[in-house]
């Protein structure tokens, strides 16, 4: 045994380990630009409500078109209604201004996960 | 393997550790094989989805007199902005077919209504819907751009 090497299964072991451990830090990086797009369409629904200003079912039914039932829509801090989905979301605001020159605040919550 | 003096001396316990190694060593490979080809196809997806927001975003937000498909938006030129958001079906006349390297604008849909077919026949495609005013009507534009591979 002094002129020689042992291969042993213990070795072994902690070779698969290590193989393992790398492989694991191998596991690819998922990306996904579904936040951009949801943060636009959000943005596309609050430029388009400042041109034409919309009652609250407009509002409801413009924001369902694009998000279906993942969104929440909030004008002046009423919730028009209630979303299924839970999880993550993005939320996106602005004051508009209606034909008598009035402030609202309109808030969108849109469910992504 | 014991290597003595006298040679070497195989064992059952080093030729299973050596088949396990074999194994590890093969699932290696093949996993890190695995692995670079998602990364391939996931950077044509990246890509694709890249530039099929962009182009959408600059069709909706721009002004473009030589190609309406980069820009459709209203030229307010006595306020010398552009109305982002505000369509108008003029624009589209100045259509043009477009691409950069191998992405092309495919499809261009106003609510199902095909405003714009570039005639290829593509299949790595991706679509991005954008709310606008197209002629003071609220519509759902969906954009479509593809990759030739």
């Amino acid at each position: 045994m002094n002129k020689g090497f042992v291969f042993s299964l213990e070795a072994t072991i902690a070779l698969i380990f290590l193989g393992g451990t790398l492989l694991y830090l191998l596991q690819p990086v998922e990306f996904s630009f579904k936040e951009v797009v949801v943060l636009q369409q959000s943005n596309d629904l609050l430029k388009v409500w400042a041109v034409q200003y919309p009652s609250h079912e407009e509002a409801l039914y413009d924001s369902k078109r694009l998000f279906g039932e993942k969104v929440e829509v909030e004008i002046d801090g009423i919730l028009l209604n209630e979303s299924p989905a839970l999880g993550d979301g993005i939320v996106t605001g602005a004051i508009i201004l209606d034909d008598f020159l009035e402030e609202h605040e309109f808030v969108l919550r849109v469910y992504t996960s | 393997m014991n290597i003595t003096c006298n040679g070497a001396m195989f064992s059952i316990d080093a030729l299973l550790a050596f088949v396990i190694l074999l194994f590890a060593v093969l699932s290696f490979t093949i996993t890190l094989s695995n692995y670079s080809e998602n990364i391939l196809l996931s950077s044509k997806q990246f890509y694709l989805e890249e530039k099929t927001i962009l182009a959408a975003d600059s069709f909706v937000k721009n002004h473009s007199s030589q190609n309406g498909l980069l820009g459709s938006a209203i030229l307010d030129s006595g306020k010398k902005r552009i109305r982002a958001n505000e369509l108008n079906t003029l624009n589209f006349q100045s259509f043009n077919d477009y691409n950069a390297g191998n992405f092309y604008i495919n499809r261009v849909y106003s609510e199902n209504e095909l405003i714009y077919d570039s005639g290829l026949k593509l299949e790595s495609c991706f679509s991005v819907k954008r709310f606008v005013l197209l002629d003071g009507q609220k519509k759902i534009i969906t954009y479509q751009g593809c990759l030739d591979e």
